[in-house]
C-alpha cells in the first residue's frame, strides 16, 4: 500500500467547533444522533472522527443520544435509555466506542437500509462499493479514487437502499494506511498508523448515488499485479453478508433485499497489491468519456 | 458415514432465495449462508429426502442428457459441502 499521493491536508471539518458539554448531533440522511461532550478530551477526537457529519443543530427525527461523562474511573460512555456505561482511561477509545454506539443507533432507526462495512466513491454519478474487513485496503482505494476527482461517500460504511439500488453518504472523515513499502503483510498492514485523506472542496457527496458496482477487495500481498475476476450474484450476495452490520435478527430481509440488489449489480473480486494500480484499474473500468464527477 | 446410504434432506428451517438462476440458502440456526451456482442448485432441489446421492445423479443426468458416470464426482461434492455448510440433514433409506 506505497503511493505518494494523495497528501494528508487540510481536513473538510464542520463550521463549527462545539464546546465541551456542549449539545451536537450527528447527521445521517433523515435522522441524527445528539451528543453531549461533558469530557473536554472527547471534543477534538469527535470532530476528526465524524468530520461534515457533526452540526450544531439537530435535522430530521432524533435517532438516539449518547454522551461521553466524566467518571472516577476515566470517561463513561452513555446510550440515553440504556442502563450501564461503558468506562475509558483513553480518550481515543472512549471516542471509539461512543463512535460504535452513534453507528448502531443510526442502523436501529433506518432498518430498511442493508448497512455494509464498505468504501464507496463516486464518478459520473455513479457509486462504486470497495467492500472488505478491515485491513484489505478499501480507505487506501478511496483515498486514491478521490485523488483522481472521485466524489466521496464514506471510507468505512455504506448504508444501501437495495431496491432503489442506491447507496447513501456516510462521510466520516476518511483516514488511510501508510507505507514506503506495497508488500507488506496484513498482519504488518493493521499496525501501521493511520493519517488523514484531503478532501477537495464539494468533492463530499450530499445525496444518494446509484450502484455502478462491487469490488471485493483482497490485498494479497505475495501476488503480482491486479487481478479483477468476475463475482456471480449469489455469491456477492454471501460476501456482503460477511461485511453486514445489520442485526442477525433481519439477516433473511436482508439476504432478500440483496439478492434483488445483486441481480442488477455488476460485482467483481479485486486481488492486488498495488493501491495505486488497482485504483487505476477501478477509474479505467467506471470512465466516461464527457462526464463529470 | 456412506452418503450412497442416506437420502440428503435440506435441513427444517433453512430458507433459499432466488438470484437469477442462482440461489442463496441460509440456515437461520447456524446463520450459514451459501451460494448456490446453477448446478449446485439443480442439486440442492432434488435433495428433497425422497433420493439417495446415486439417484440424484440418475435424476441429474437424465435432465441434461450426461450419464451418471460424467456427473457422479461434481454431485458428491457439492452433497459433501452442503453438509459440511449444515444445511442438510441425513434421511436414513426405509426398506
Amino acid at each position: 500500500m506505497s503511493q505518494s499521493d494523495p497528501k494528508p491536508q487540510h481536513l473538510p471539518l464542520a463550521d463549527f467547533r462545539p464546546l465541551a458539554d456542549q449539545a451536537v448531533y450527528i447527521c445521517f440522511g433523515s435522522s441524527h444522533v445528539g451528543l453531549r461532550l461533558q469530557v473536554a478530551e472527547t471534543v477534538l477526537p469527535v470532530i476528526s472522527t465524524f468530520g461534515t457529519m457533526l452540526s450544531a443543530t439537530p435535522s430530521g427525527a432524533s435517532a438516539g443520544n449518547v454522551a461521553a461523562i466524566t467518571h472516577p474511573e476515566g470517561i463513561a460512555i452513555e446510550v440515553a435509555g440504556v442502563v450501564g456505561s461503558e468506562r475509558f482511561a483513553d480518550p481515543g477509545a472512549a471516542v471509539r466506542e461512543l463512535y460504535h454506539r452513534v453507528v448502531m443507533l443510526l442502523i436501529a432507526a433506518r432498518p430498511e437500509l442493508l448497512w455494509v462495512h464498505s468504501g464507496v466513491v463516486a464518478k459520473s454519478g455513479q457509486a462504486v462499493l470497495l467492500s472488505a474487513a478491515s485491513g484489505q485496503g478499501k480507505s487506501t482505494l478511496v483515498a486514491q479514487l478521490v485523488a483522481r476527482g472521485w466524489t466521496y461517500l464514506s471510507d468505512e460504511i455504506a448504508p444501501i437502499d437495495p431496491y432503489a439500488a442506491t447507496v447513501l453518504p456516510f462521510p466520516v472523515m476518511p483516514y488511510m494506511r501508510v507505507s514506503h513499502r506495497h508488500d507488506l503483510p496484513l498482519a504488518e498492514v493493521k499496525e501501521l498508523g493511520k493519517i488523514p485523506v484531503e478532501l477537495a472542496e464539494g468533492a463530499i457527496a450530499t445525496s444518494a448515488f446509484p450502484i455502478a458496482g462491487i469490488y471485493f477487495l483482497s490485498y494479497a500481498p505475495s501476488s503480482g499485479g491486479v487481478d479483477l475476476t468476475p463475482c456471480s450474484p449469489a455469491m456477492a450476495v454471501v460476501e456482503m453478508l460477511r461485511n453486514s452490520l445489520n442485526p442477525h435478527e433481519s439477516r433473511g430481509k436482508e439476504i432478500a433485499g440483496l439478492c434483488r440488489l445483486m441481480e442488477q449489480t455488476t460485482c467483481t473480486h479485486l486481488r492486488y497489491v498495488r493501491a495505486d494500480e488497482a485504483a487505476e484499474k477501478i477509474a479505467q473500468a467506471h470512465s466516461s468519456s464527457g462526464d463529470s464527477p | 458415514m456412506n452418503l450412497a446410504q442416506n437420502k440428503p434432506t435440506q435441513k427444517s428451517g433453512t430458507v433459499h432465495y432466488d438470484v437469477l438462476n442462482e440461489m442463496v440458502v441460509y440456515s437461520p440456526d447456524t446463520m450459514q449462508a451459501a451460494s448456490l451456482n446453477e448446478s449446485a442448485r439443480a442439486i440442492w432441489e432434488l435433495c428433497d429426502g425422497t433420493r439417495t446421492v446415486e439417484e440424484i445423479c440418475r435424476e441429474l443426468a437424465s435432465q441434461i442428457g450426461m450419464t451418471v458416470d460424467q456427473l457422479s464426482d461434481d454431485v458428491k461434492n457439492v452433497v459433501d459441502r452442503l453438509y459440511e455448510l449444515d444445511l442438510l440433514s441425513r434421511e436414513p433409506i426405509r426398506s
